[in-house]
């Protein structure tokens, strides 16, 4: 185990406020003793906030930037900003591994691109890791940062998707399928089918075709690629679905006092509690950036911290199960 | 300049033909650009034409950037 990570976690913009990223900050610290965190936000609260002071810096912010704000007027402000220090600070300091952040996330893509961009050519992307009934995860990508796109694009959403589960689930050669409303390659519309096109004669891609929306979660694709609009309803019907079953189970048990049904409830609450998979990954960056959700709590910015570890050891995230 | 502005631009729009559009072409409502791919560009300027944006700057149309760039590259 190599010693002397950093990761940095920005503790403004979440919906639970700092005193619960730093909560989060404290869980990092007592699960990794090889990993120091780097604290983007208010130095006051840092300080009371009793973590070990030998493992812990401070970026000193105030302000972040909220949903009210313009994310790239905010860049240009004079006084700091936490997620652009945060960001700032991952692109200079070779110890950082990764950045969590849980606030804006037009800010964080905007500093991403500022100071992280991997290649100034790709535009990045937002990919979230859903769990599939095969006992494996898909890469979605994108989940919402690029509404509009061409099939260029989606094509290099494939290879981004890819790369990462080589490196996150030791993957040889992931598959990548397309999300459409047919699996035949004359299905989907006009952009879908130019990059079913470009997707099937790509070398560098294991293209198994289009996939349809009621077999996202089926594990027959290891990487999910559809513009930004479609992956955020994906994504959210994705999560809604499982509130829902959930919900209905933990009714039924209780109205017919079944007692498995906890323990089907605790089984897919581990499999499928989207809170603590956690974060969206940002996909075309220099360094791993998390995008927690807003609503996250400490356990979440653990697990994205676990993320940023084993991306920086080389281990799958498979060894962790 | 402009040619340059072109293929910088080419890089973030594929699929849109740029020189039929011409100069008097809204980055936004014509060509399609969003915010992020406003902030690629500027990011790949400042590369190209030796520029820091120090501020916001708001391009309505393709002539506006090249006005921008006659005033402040310094890589001409």
């Amino acid at each position: 185990m190599k010693n002397n990570y950093k990761i940095v976690i920005d503790l403004l913009g979440s919906d639970k406020g700092p005193e619960e990223m730093l909560e989060g900050a404290r869980l990092v610290l007592e699960e990794f003793p090889n990993v120091d965190v780097i604290l983007s936000g208010p130095k006051s609260l840092v300080d009371v906030a009793g973590l070990p002071a030998g493992r812990c810096q401070v970026l000193n912010a105030e302000k972040t930037v909220t949903n009210y704000d313009n994310p790239v007027e905010a860049f240009y402000r004079k006084e700091p900003v936490s997620v652009f220090l945060a960001l700032e600070e991952a692109a200079r300091n070779d110890e950082v591994i990764g950045v969590i952040n849980a606030g804006n996330t037009g800010a964080l893509f905007a500093g991403a691109i500022r100071y992280l961009l991997a290649d100034k050519k790709v535009r990045p992307c937002v990919a979230a890791i859903l769990p599939t009934t095969q006992d494996g995860f898909t890469c979605l990508v994108d989940t919402g940062a690029s509404i509009d796109c061409g099939p260029v694009q989606l094509v290099e959403f494939a290879h981004l998707g890819s790369d990462f589960m080589k490196r996150m689930y030791k993957l040889e050669a992931p598959r990548v399928g397309l999300l459409s409303n047919g699996v035949e390659p004359t299905k989907g519309n006009k952009l879908v089918k130019e990059a079913h096109a470009l997707l099937a004669q790509d070398p560098g891609i294991h293209f198994v075709g289009n996939i349809e929306g009621n077999k996202t979660l089926s594990g027959l694709c290891d990487v999910l690629v559809c513009e930004g609009f479609a992956g955020n309803q994906v994504l959210k019907n994705s999560e809604g679905m499982a509130v829902n079953l959930i919900t209905e189970i933990v009714k039924y048990g209780k109205q017919h006092q079944l007692p498995a049904a906890q323990q089907i409830v605790a089984h897919l609450m581990s499999r499928f509690d989207f809170a603590s998979l956690g974060s969206g990954v940002m996909l075309g960056t220099r360094k791993p950036v998390l995008k927690s959700r807003g609503s996250c709590d400490r356990v979440a910015i653990k697990n994205a911290a676990r993320i940023l570890v084993n991306l920086a050891e080389n281990k799958s995230m498979y060894d962790e199960s | 300049m402009y040619e340059r502005l072109l293929k910088l631009m080419k890089v973030y729009m594929p699929n849109v033909d740029l020189e039929a559009a011409g100069k008097n072409a809204r980055l936004m409502a014509d060509l399609g650009m969003d915010s992020i791919a406003m902030l690629m560009l500027s990011v790949a300027m400042e590369d190209e034409f030796g520029l820091t944006f120090t501020e916001p700057v708001v391009f309505n149309t393709v002539q506006d950037v090249l006005d921008f760039l006659d005033k402040n590259a310094t890589k001409r």
